[in-house]
């Protein structure tokens, strides 16, 4: 069961109260249209662009809570928390949850021996993008004076 | 999947009390809260802990508003009662059953978890060794750590490139492959022995 932001504030003081922010909004998607991007440059490494699809998938989330009214905060954990919330929030499943955070999880791995292959890369482009689908059908629904 | 550690007790009482305490072991508890968290009959925990006081293996600590339960950490027994909880307790029965389910030849925990040095804290290192993605293999186990308060961290890999870092100069891999595993799917000796003599 995905929690919402609201229960993570309780539970975790992971979220505080923000006003919604168009730009900020926009700053968020614009930036994870560019991330987008640098995961599909053939140019850089596997790694770098494992790395850049999440980030792409993490800068929609905090457009979702922005546009919610809420914004992270600085807690240990707190870039599951944003995933968590915002999957709550634009009705993603708990499966796509568990994979963006799963792609989380192997971006903050801290060993030397193993490199990003092309499946960890495709994994974590289909699952941004489920989460980018769905977060863009909820922005036109809920939000679409945001988008323009 | 058998509940090894209800066999092995005899009473699936006896297995969850005795798991939560040796798997809590720097928490103590309330009877009621211990057979809350244990889903056990509060009447047959309680003559279970009576007879844990009276071995030696539990420590009753009288408090307000009633006395608390603790494994005695001094117990010779609970050193090797640990290592039994660990390999066949719920946590590791569940992994195993995520691990039947991948597409790998080899799946193991590795680190503090299977050294016995692990606390609260701790995370549940896994390797698996197959041809699926560590964004998949991560995602199996996402269920299970999050039921248990665990992070499982896990690192896949294919039997080729298993082989290339056993043959590495790797004090990462030289630690998988020379400290204590609790293998899940397959037998490590067999991977390892294999690859690392691949031409």
């Amino acid at each position: 069961m995905l929690r919402s932001a609201k229960q993570l504030q309780t539970e975790a003081n992971a979220f505080a109260v923000c006003p919604r922010d168009k730009l900020a909004v926009r700053a968020w998607l614009t930036a994870a249209e560019d991330k987008i991007r640098d995961a599909d440059n053939v140019g850089v490494s596997l790694g770098t662009r494992f790395e850049a699809a999440y980030d792409a998938a993490f800068f929609i989330a905090l457009a979702v809570l922005n546009a919610e009214g809420w914004k992270s905060r600085s807690v240990e954990g707190h870039h599951a928390y944003v995933l968590e919330a915002a999957c709550l929030a634009v009705a993603a499943s708990t499966s796509t949850f568990e994979r963006l955070d799963a792609v989380r999880d192997i971006r903050n791995q801290k060993y030397a021996g193993v490199v990003r292959v092309e499946a960890d890369l495709h994994d974590a482009r289909r699952v941004f993008d489920e989460f980018s689908d769905l977060a863009g059908a909820w922005f036109l629904a809920h939000h679409p004076t945001l988008l323009k | 999947m058998p509940d090894a550690l209800k066999i092995l007790f005899g009473s699936q009482t006896k297995a969850r009390v005795l798991e939560l305490l040796v798997s809590r072991s720097t928490e103590s508890f309330h009877l009621r809260g211990l057979a809350q968290a244990a889903g056990t009959d509060p009447g047959n925990t309680s003559k279970l802990l009576a007879t844990l006081v009276e071995s030696g293996l539990v420590l009753a600590v009288p408090g307000q508003p009633s006395t608390r339960y603790a494994i005695n950490p001094h117990s010779p027994l609970v050193p090797p009662l640990r290592q039994l909880v660990i390999r066949a307790g719920a946590l590791m029965n569940e992994l195993r059953a995520v691990a039947a389910s991948l597409d790998a030849e080899y799946v193991g925990v590795y680190g503090s978890v299977a050294a016995g040095t692990d606390d609260a804290d701790s995370d549940v290192d896994v390797l698996v060794v197959g041809e699926l993605g560590v964004v998949a293999a991560q995602t199996a186990f996402k269920a299970v750590g999050r039921k248990h308060g665990k992070s499982v961290n896990v690192v896949a890999v294919s039997a080729a490139t298993l082989s290339d870092c056993l043959r590495g100069d790797s004090a990462f891999w030289a630690s998988v492959a020379n400290s204590p595993r609790i293998d899940l799917k397959g037998a490590w000796n067999d991977v390892a022995q294999r690859e690392a003599t691949a031409d």
